[in-house]
Formats: structure tokens, C-alpha cells, sequence
């Protein structure tokens, strides 16, 4: 394959993840405020577009419209830097999720344990908001979301390997395919609860959104961030919710398995429920206190990950079927 | 696509982003309007008198949670190939390898539980 067209390709490639990565973060913000609206009994957005659809894209174009303003006490280029940090993981990780066997940008040989690793990139670019803000509610907001970050990774790390011990791969098509018959929800039920407790976690989402709680931090880490500074952080958020759902589709849901429709159907109809019930969540439960979000993940999940780890390697050890 | 496109997918889909993310904060430069004021660029907070600077030494707790982080992490990496072949193995062997490690981890988080150096107040 010659280098022009290897590069075209890339280009194509990127496009289309780019154009994905925008149209689902327009639907999804749209989506919330219908789904809140519904829980709240309110209408939502109902005037731009059909059922208020494109009342999203208004307010991009108005966000590109808004002024930056770098506040004179910040670290500047840390300050500059930060929102194209956080946003960096965002595309790479649509790049990495396949929607059907063989459809997508591509199927890593160690995709799930890439999500990981590439998905704490953001985790960086908050941290670098927070502190070159010199806003105490910034530095605050980071400094949670670190702290609340690395400590769940280690229990979605450890139910993860339960499903990577199921499945002997950690490439998506293979675990998808090693859930033909019956998806891991069934067989690794505690791993699914506690994958996807901790992916809302990471997300930084209601009931675990201390690092920005609107009551008192203002905004948390973006506080000094306008315009399209704070768009990217918005942009990557929606999208980080998308990937979190797609991913606990392809572990735990079957992924593009099922009956008659089209694989493709199958995976985004699954990734959109999930994204729902994600939704469901914030606009259901209160937030949780610092103190109880930790304590809850270092007396509770890890134990139970280490413990579900431990048994279902001893269940499923090799010959068993399924 | 092909293997060797793959390849190099993470590599240049991270400069494409960082180029688009560039693009998208230095654009609202030439459309948004410029506005003027006293208080325009000052830090804000609550719209109060700012009481010094952010930049103060911080809680020490967070760094227990991150020594602690950076222990467990490690050693989960390396349970992952020893998970990713235990099915295909055919024997005990790996599981009982999983489980001493497990074990030990266990008992490192035991530790760290009655320490109370996993107890946020």
C-alpha cells in the first residue's frame, strides 16, 4: 500500500470519528436535558428544530461566538494547554471501539487494556486546569477528581481482568465473540456491577461528582474556563459517556450479538440504553460526600473485586464451558 | 483496516486532536468580541475580594491515596497476562499463581484498612 493512500485513509478515518465524536455529543447533551426534563416532569428544549433537536448546535455556534478570557493570575500555558489535554482521549478512544466484527477505525490486540490506559489522559488535563487556574474552587475540583479517579481505576482494573480471564483476550472482537451464547453479565454479574459503578466514577458524573459540585465549587476545575475552553471539557465529558457505555456493552452486554437486526443496530441500540440509565442515574440520586465516595471504594468494590477475581478464576478455569 | 494502518492510528489520531483542539481555542480569537472592564481578568471567586493566591501547600492526605494507587495498580498489571492465559492453560497451576497474588494484595489492603490510612475524614 503506497504512502498516499495509506494517508488518505487515516484522513477518512479521522473525519468520520471526528464527525461522530460531534454529532453524539450534540444528541447526547440534547438527550440529557430531555431526560432530566422527563424525571423533573418539565418539557426541555422545545423551541430550535423538531423537539427542540437542534437547540444543542445553537449554542456551540454561541460558544464559538463567547469570549476567552485568561484570567491575569493563571499559569498561561498550562492554562492554554489544558482543555486540548482533557479532549485528547476523546477521539482516540472512538478510534479503538469497533461496532461490528471488522467495522470500525480499529480492533486492538490489547483494546480493552488501552481504553484504560488512554482514557487517563483526560484525568491529566484537569489536573492541569485545575492548578493553572490559581482559583481555589479549581484546585479544589482537580485535585477530587484525582483522588477519586485513581482510586476507582484499581477496582474497574481488577473486574475487567475477570472479564479478560472469561474471554483470553483482551481484544473486543474476541470478547464479543466469546459472548455468543450467553453475555458476561450473567456469568460475572458482580463484575458488571462494579465496572459500571466505577466508569460513572471516572466519568466524573452524578452521584460521584464532587469535582464539580455546582453547590460548592462553583464548577470545580473550570471554573476560569469560557467559550470554547470550556466546550472541549464539555465535549470530552459527553463523549467519555459514550465510550463508557460502549465499552460496558462489548464486556458485559453481548456487544453486537443478538437476533435478526443488523450487528451495527444491535451495538448502538445496547450503548444507548446503557447511556440512558447513565442518565437516569444523575438525574435520580443526590451526591455523594467526599469521605463516603472514597470509604465506599476502598472498604466496599475492592474488596469485592478482589474477591470476585479470586473465585471466578478458580470457577472458570480452563475446560469450563460458556 | 490493514495491520500497519493500525498501527500508527493512536500515534497520528493524537496529533490530528491535538491540531483540531488548537484550532477550537484560537479560533473564537478572530470572531468573539473584546470586552473591557476593571475586573475583567481577575480569578474568580463569588465575585468577592480575592483572599491570595491558590498556590498553597495542600491537604498531604491525597498523597497516601496516590502511594497506594500506584501499589495496587502495579501490582494488578501484573495479574494481567497471568489472567489473559488461565483459561487455556488447562491446570491449576496459573490459578493458584492468581491467587497467591491475589492474596498478598489482599493482605496489603488489610494493612493499609487497619493502619486507617484508607479512612478519609
Amino acid at each position: 500500500m503506497s504512502i498516499v493512500e495509506i494517508i488518505i485513509r487515516l484522513i477518512i478515518a479521522f473525519g468520520a470519528v471526528f464527525t461522530f465524536v460531534a454529532l453524539n455529543a450534540l444528541f447526547l447533551v440534547w438527550l440529557e436535558r430531555k431526560v432530566s426534563a422527563l424525571i423533573q416532569q418539565r418539557l426541555g428544549p422545545t423551541e430550535v428544530g423538531p423537539a427542540g433537536l437542534l437547540q444543542t448546535l445553537a449554542d456551540a455556534v454561541k460558544l464559538m461566538g463567547k469570549e476567552l478570557i485568561t484570567p491575569t493570575a493563571v499559569s498561561r500555558t498550562v492554562f492554554f494547554l489544558a482543555p486540548i489535554i482533557a479532549f485528547l482521549p476523546a477521539p482516540l478512544l472512538v478510534a479503538a471501539i469497533p461496532i461490528a466484527k471488522g467495522v470500525g477505525v480499529s480492533d486492538l490486540n490489547v483494546g480493552a487494556l488501552y481504553i484504560l490506559a488512554i482514557s487517563n489522559i483526560a484525568l491529566l488535563g484537569i489536573l492541569m486546569a485545575g492548578w493553572s487556574s490559581n482559583n481555589k474552587y479549581s484546585l479544589l475540583g482537580a485535585m477530587r477528581a484525582v483522588a477519586q479517579n485513581i482510586s476507582y481505576e484499581i477496582p474497574m482494573l481488577l473486574s475487567l481482568l475477570a472479564i479478560i480471564l472469561m474471554a483470553g483476550s483482551m481484544k473486543f472482537s474476541d470478547i464479543v465473540k466469546a459472548q455468543e451464547t450467553v453475555p458476561f453479565v450473567l456469568l460475572q454479574p458482580v463484575a458488571f456491577i462494579i465496572y459500571f459503578i466505577c466508569s460513572i466514577a471516572e466519568s466524573n458524573r452524578t452521584p460521584f461528582d464532587i469535582p464539580e459540585a455546582e453547590s460548592e465549587l462553583v464548577a470545580g476545575y473550570h471554573t476560569e474556563f469560557t467559550g470554547m475552553r470550556f466546550a472541549l471539557f464539555f465535549l470530552a465529558e459527553y463523549t467519555q459517556v459514550f465510550v463508557l457505555s460502549a465499552i460496558v456493552t462489548l464486556l458485559f452486554l453481548g456487544g453486537w450479538n443478538g437476533p435478526l437486526l443488523p450487528p451495527a443496530v444491535w451495538f448502538f441500540l445496547k450503548t444507548y440504553l446503557v447511556i440512558f440509565v447513565v442518565m437516569w442515574l444523575r438525574w435520580t440520586y443526590p451526591r455523594l460526600r467526599s469521605d463516603q465516595l472514597m470509604n465506599f471504594n476502598w472498604k466496599m468494590l475492592l474488596p469485592a473485586a478482589i474477591l470476585n477475581l479470586l473465585i471466578s478464576s478458580v470457577i472458570y478455569r480452563g475446560g469450563f464451558p460458556g | 483496516m490493514m495491520e500497519e494502518i493500525q498501527r500508527i492510528v493512536p500515534f497520528s489520531f493524537g496529533l490530528g486532536t491535538l491540531l483540531f483542539g488548537a484550532i477550537m481555542v484560537t479560533l473564537p480569537l478572530l470572531l468573539s468580541p473584546r470586552g473591557k472592564g476593571r475586573f475583567r481578568d481577575e480569578t474568580y471567586e463569588s465575585g468577592e475580594p480575592i483572599i491570595g493566591e491558590a498556590w498553597v501547600q495542600f491537604r498531604g492526605y491525597y498523597y497516601m491515596y496516590a502511594l497506594i494507587f500506584v501499589a495496587f495498580d502495579v501490582e494488578t498489571a501484573f495479574i494481567v497476562p497471568c489472567v489473559t492465559v488461565l483459561r487455556s492453560y488447562g491446570s491449576w497451576l496459573p490459578v493458584i499463581e492468581v491467587a497467591v497474588f491475589l492474596i498478598v494484595l489482599s493482605l496489603s489492603l488489610v494493612y493499609a484498612l487497619k493502619k486507617k490510612v484508607l479512612h478519609w475524614t
